[in-house]
């Protein structure tokens, strides 16, 4: 057998930064109030020196400004199981560790996706989709996976050679034994899990209870224990919480949407349509408003159903700010004749999954991208992977851009222009550009820019 | 005779002239244009593959536009091996603006074109534009039948670097640039003749006319000095 573990160890905070992206620029952290500990930390709370472990008081004097999200173990099962649906296009066996881990096995993959770099690649890709951070590490069997994975080795590993090389590396605190076991060990004179795994288990039972020793044949892969496998409930009902009390129904918008888009994978893959969509929202004290959301005849696309939920929400008026979202859906209807469009469309889906994967794994993952976006004048600054960055640009951009810009050297005639761009005052990398159109004797189109030293170079094409 | 052609008939690649008439189970795609409509007989094949012979940055894929933008099922659509970085915007101007857009970007001649067989077969894509110089006719022929069999089009964008050669291909045809737009010259187009070319005009870049429009009104410009004394 051959299972891969994931350790999602920021979720509460991947699910917001993933809906509201301007979250990442100011420091939030997710704290859990029992223990006193700060146990999620972004970005920019990193900066202000913020780390995980931390105390409330000490996090809140070295950074003034900070988001504090309550930590709740059952909100990030929810997230966690709404992963484990959102992979169940890809695998079926699939565990969960609430609450916020999970195991594929991948062995019985490697037929239908041809080889084991086709099939990480599109479940890598998948969670990059998803927009989650993860530690990850595989193993014979699930119990070794975590230990590897406890111990951040994020490493495919499939040989058994290399798996107990790795296993041997590893310390025992990142083992699932009690700490009052692992003192213990201690005291008998086990130090590391490369001697706890060299014992013969007729020995260790001599001196340590039974739950240690089938623990350990576990994690040499000797007995498999019994686990209930993830298997997608029959009704939807996915909940999201947003990081802030929502007063404006337009703000409601990307939650709702994520729900949405949640629900529709879990269609796809029961070859099931719905007419009728219920969301939930929750107020602090007001009794909870339902928002029904019905269309003539079933749907399938994301785009059909966000234009009714966007005149939906246009005409809502909402009676206190929103705490929390929930999308029920109950009635699930099954194919018909005049719905065989959607299926179509759901081979091209999965279609487009696998095409994906396939060239990640053949070209490299650099090789296979999106086209360039970003939220700056400069182009040289547009970055492939931006799914969020507007593409409204007041000037108008080259379709071709060059990868470097190159000294302009032919003749040409000045179409349109100037376009003035100073920008990067802020980071140090100063343009002071003219920016024109030219067009050459033999009917190109360029994008040209004058320097600040008056040198010419070509942008790119208008293709 | 009937017998010693009748053989001739059966092969699929062969057809007789009178023929292309009748070739109306041929699907095609609305170019947008009247007369590039007419000379092709309805408009680019909807699947097979095409080669576009011309200069980069002469508007040769804004042309296109209707053919970027026309995507019903939500398919993808994928760049190999374009002579730079595609920007996101330019596309949303060409009316494609969802995320379901990829750039591939391959080492080797091989690999370009491993990868658009790729695309084509896995049926995921509505359109594959693909810049390879020199294909060969062996290559050429593969990826058009697989094409037309996995009902995918697939662009393939050729500067005149290289001597011109004859392609098994569904539509061959060479862009110039004239005046507001582009000259079209078709080499071949299954089901049609060939050596047809029509001009067509059409505008992807602004120009600075308003501001010479303004500058020669010179009522204007009188008005404006007068108030500014």
């Amino acid at each position: 057998m051959l299972w891969v573990y994931f350790d999602f160890y920021r979720l509460t905070l991947d699910q917001i930064e993933v809906t509201v992206p301007a979250q990442q620029d100011t420091a939030t952290v997710v704290y859990h109030a029992s223990n006193n500990q700060l146990i999620q930390v972004n970005r920019a709370a990193q900066q202000a020196g913020l780390k995980p472990g931390m105390g409330m008081a000490q996090a809140a004097a070295l950074c003034a400004q900070l988001t504090i999200i309550d930590y709740q173990a059952e909100y990030e099962t929810k997230r966690l199981t709404a992963l484990a649906n959102r992979l169940y296009q890809l695998a079926a066996d699939i565990v969960l560790y609430e609450p916020n881990g999970l195991a594929v096995r991948l062995d019985t993959l490697v037929k239908y996706y041809d080889g084991l770099d086709c099939i990480w690649a599109a479940l890598s890709n998948e969670l990059q989709e998803a927009a989650v951070n993860y530690h990850f590490a595989s193993a014979w069997s699930i119990e070794a996976a975590i230990v590897l994975t406890n111990y951040k080795v994020n490493q495919l590993l499939h040989q058994p050679q290399a798996i107990k090389a790795a296993l041997a590396r590893c310390p025992l605190w990142a083992t699932q034994v009690e700490p009052k076991q692992l003192q213990a060990l201690k005291r008998v004179g086990i130090n590391s899990l490369a001697e706890l795994l060299n014992l013969p288990v007729t020995e260790l039972g001599k001196r340590f209870d039974n739950k240690l020793i089938s623990y350990l044949c576990a994690l040499r892969a000797e007995i498999v224990p019994k686990r209930i496998a993830y298997h997608p409930p029959t009704t939807f009902c996915h909940q999201l919480t947003p990081s802030y009390e929502i007063s404006e129904a337009s703000r409601l918008t990307p939650w709702l949407e994520t729900l949405l888009e949640e629900f529709l994978t879990y269609a796809r893959l029961r070859n099931k349509l719905t007419s009728h969509l219920q969301f939930s929202l929750y107020f602090r004290d007001h009794p909870v408003q339902l928002l029904n959301i019905q269309s003539a005849m079933p749907l399938s696309q994301f785009s059909q159903w966000q234009s009714l939920l966007r005149l939906k929400l246009e005409t809502l008026t909402l009676v206190a700010p929103v705490i929390q979202t929930q999308l029920n859906v109950v009635a699930l209807e099954a194919l018909t004749e005049q719905t065989s469009d959607f299926f179509s469309n759901r081979q091209h889906v999965f279609a487009q999954k696998h095409l994906i994967s396939r060239l990640k794994t053949r070209l490299g993952e650099a090789a296979v991208s999106t086209p360039v976006a970003g939220e700056d004048h400069r182009i040289s600054h547009h970055l492939p992977h931006q799914p969020h960055s507007s593409t409204n640009l007041k000037h108008t951009t080259p379709g071709i851009c060059l990868l470097a810009c190159k000294l302009l050297s032919e003749e040409c005639h000045i179409e349109y222009g100037p376009v003035r761009i100073h920008a990067g005052w802020w980071d140090d990398d100063i343009q002071k550009r003219d920016y024109y159109i030219a067009r050459t004797p033999t009917g190109q189109r360029l994008s040209i820019f004058k320097a600040h030293g008056g040198e010419w170079f070509v942008q790119g094409w208008y293709c | 005779m009937t017998q010693s052609t009748s053989s001739l008939q059966q092969h699929p690649a062969i057809w007789r002239a009178s023929d292309s008439l009748k070739h109306t189970e041929i699907a095609r795609l609305n170019t947008g244009y009247d007369a590039l409509n007419t000379i092709l007989s309805g408009g680019f094949p909807a699947a097979g593959l095409t080669r576009i012979r011309s200069l980069l940055g002469i508007g040769e894929i804004s042309a296109l536009k209707l053919l970027i933008s026309h995507n019903p099922l939500q398919k993808l659509l994928v760049f190999i091996n374009p002579p730079g970085k595609i920007h996101k915007s330019w596309l949303a101007s060409l009316g494609q603006t969802s995320n379901t857009v990829h750039v591939v970007y391959c080492a080797t001649p091989e690999q370009t074109l491993w990868t658009a067989e790729q695309c084509i077969k896995s049926e995921a894509c509505y359109l594959v534009l693909m810049w390879h110089q020199a294909i060969e006719p062996k290559q050429a022929r593969r990826l058009q039948v697989a094409a037309a069999q996995h009902d995918t089009l697939c662009l393939l964008y050729e500067t005149f670097s290289h001597q011109y050669n004859a392609l098994p291909v569904a539509l061959d045809i060479e862009l110039q640039p004239a005046g507001n737009g582009l000259r079209i010259t078709v080499h071949k187009n299954i089901g049609s003749w060939p050596g047809q070319s029509t001009q067509i005009t059409f505008k992807h870049t602004p120009d600075n006319q308003a501001i010479y429009r303004a500058m020669n009104n010179t009522v204007a410009l009188q008005a404006l000095s007068a108030q500014v004394g």
